[in-house]
């Protein structure tokens, strides 16, 4: 009799929470299922790379020809000089850099084409070098001169634990975002009406970001700390890595907070923001480059600003670039901030609407 | 002018009406008691007055006063302490002296859990929390949302007690409550709401009277 009443009240649970169970065993898994379409190879065939000219007297119907021939493993862009190239490079535009010579169509001519990457992207090493053998037989195949591929590298060696370290902070900015810092104000929400009438939401909320945004300083410290003790190169302190990254924060906060407030607190906005968590995770290429695994990866990581804001990290961080290089990056993750912050108030304001 | 004036306020939620053109006025110098059974529509009304809501029609005049309240579910932070939770509050919202305070912990018996995280004390002493935090600045007006539940007889005692001091000249306490035998002693004036309308708002007779009256309109 026991277990029957137990049993009843399991169903009549299930009928006052039939949405938070219809997202999670229904919305959750359909996501996930649609979400492999964006893995459609193992293989990276649509990296964007550059072709540039190896002097004037390359031709552009010759650098046409290299750019119908990559499109066969890569996506990719003529540039019209070596030096806007390698800004592309740096700049995670483009992963690779075919510097094309003139003679292609020369059946005597002995060429080589040189393929560049940085050193510091480490999970790209083992796929740039499949890439060269493939641009390598493709180009023998399709012109007459004798054709050579040289892989060239620019940058500093780094070690994938240098690599990943530096991808660890925007990892675990990603958590506090959607996980941490809304389970803290969520603690919280029965304080709300005493707040609401001895101050505001708006100056509540405002405090948060005042401590924790400072406060997210400790883990890039810590990375920092274990990096200098593992002798590791990297410069998770440098004034342009640490703005990303705590840009990233207030960003994504005010997301996960904002959905918070949107769903009152209830448990369905804890599932959407493990949704967005994940979801950050898996199409910001944070680790591997735009392009691997499907173009409509490629496109959602260009969509994403916590793909720039990792490009940037990365790039002073790792690649030791002056923060100037990104001043278009910083803008596009300063305007996702203010409309971040500016979804939270509204989602703050219809909470108080609702109430 | 420091009274809380309602004029012509309504309240609708979608197509329930909560509050219907209440006229109403809360003034210094009174305990003031809103009566009303389960959906009377007395907690729309502490929350309008607190500002916790909008009303759809009419206006609400709080004057140039301070409001202190307490709700009828205790309302802190969980994860503080008690003396921490006074000293949040108090610093935005500074006490008239530093005795108010001292006074305040003493009639609640706060300082025997002064040191103890408010979330998990039992009900009773989460209410006095609550209590004290309401009372914390001294304010104008007092909104009091069944102050009693959850406290000892000894506490209620001494409770009561305090709340018959407290108006004065320039302090006043709404209380809202079902219970009206409790401060009928200190009570002066007397509001009753159901569904949403005012049955009756004036002076309190003194003794079993208001009680007495207010069950008759609500039979009524």
């Amino acid at each position: 009799m026991t277990a029957r009443s137990l049993f009843s009240k399991e169903l009549r649970w299930l009928r006052h929470n039939a949405v938070g169970v219809f997202f999670v065993l229904l919305i959750l898994p359909s996501l996930y299922a649609a979400s492999t379409v964006a893995f459609q190879q193992a293989i990276p065939r649509d990296t964007p790379i550059a072709i540039v000219a190896e002097d004037d007297s390359v031709t552009d119907d010759e650098l046409e020809a290299i750019k119908g021939v990559s499109a066969f493993f890569s996506r990719p862009h003529v540039y019209d000089s070596p030096a806007n190239a390698q800004r592309a490079l740096h700049r995670e535009e483009v992963y690779a850099i075919f510097t094309v010579p003139h003679g292609l169509s020369d059946e005597d001519a002995d060429l080589t084409i040189q393929m560049t990457v940085e050193r510091e992207m480490v999970p790209y090493e083992q796929p740039s070098l499949v890439i060269r053998n493939i641009l390598a037989r493709q180009v023998s195949d399709a012109f007459p001169a004798d054709i050579s591929v040289q892989r060239a590298t620019v940058g500093e060696e780094r070690s994938l634990s240098e690599f990943l370290i530096s991808v660890g902070t925007i990892l675990l900015t990603v958590v506090y975002a959607f996980a941490y810092l809304p389970r803290v104000v969520t603690n919280e929400r029965n304080v709300f009406r005493r707040i609401r009438v001895e101050s505001s939401l708006s100056r509540l909320l405002g405090v948060k970001f005042a401590v924790f945004t400072p406060l997210m300083l400790l883990p890039v410290v810590v990375f920092q700390g274990i990096a200098n003790y593992l002798q590791l190169r990297l410069d998770m302190l440098a004034p342009g890595a640490v703005v990303a990254t705590l840009l990233t924060f207030v960003s994504l906060t005010a997301v996960g907070l904002g959905v918070m407030f949107l769903v009152r607190f209830r448990t369905a906005g804890r599932m959407i923001n493990v949704t967005l968590l994940f979801g950050t995770f898996t199409f910001s290429n944070l680790i591997y480059p735009a392009g691997f695994f499907s173009p409509l990866r490629r496109t959602i990581a260009h969509l994403s600003p916590v793909h720039y804001a990792m490009v940037i990290q990365r790039g002073i961080s790792l690649k030791s670039k002056p923060a100037t290089l990104y001043a278009d990056r910083f803008g596009i993750l300063i305007a996702f901030t203010v409309a971040s912050l500016a979804f939270l108030a509204l989602s703050v304001v219809y909470y108080q609407w609702r109430a | 002018m420091s009274d809380i004036v309602f004029d012509g306020v309504v309240k609708r939620y979608d197509d329930v009406v909560a509050l219907d053109d209440i006229d109403l006025t809360i003034e210094t110098g009174q305990c003031h008691c809103l009566l009303g059974s389960n959906g009377s529509g007395k907690s729309t009304l502490l929350n309008l007055l607190l500002g916790l809501t909008r009303p759809t029609e009419g206006t609400i005049h709080r004057g140039d006063g301070t409001i202190g309240c307490s709700f009828q579910t205790p309302t802190f932070y969980p994860d503080l302490t008690v003396e921490e939770n006074l000293d949040v509050f108090a610093s935005m919202c500074p006490p008239p002296s530093p005795n108010w305070r001292a006074e305040l912990v003493n009639i609640l018996t706060l300082d025997q859990v002064a040191h103890r995280v408010a979330g998990d004390l039992s009900g009773g002493w989460q209410k006095k929390l609550d209590l004290a935090l309401a009372f914390l600045k001294r304010p104008t007006f007092t909104v009091l949302d069944e102050p009693l539940d959850d406290l000892d007889d000894v506490t209620k005692r001494r409770f009561r007690a305090f709340l018959s001091q407290y108006p004065d000249d320039d302090h006043g306490l709404l209380i809202a409550t079902h219970h009206i035998e409790d401060f009928e002693a200190s009570l002066d004036h007397l509001t009753v709401l159901d569904h949403g309308h005012i049955l009756y708002d004036g002076p309190t007779e003194d003794g079993p009277a208001a009680r007495e009256r207010y069950l008759e309109l609500v039979a009524d």
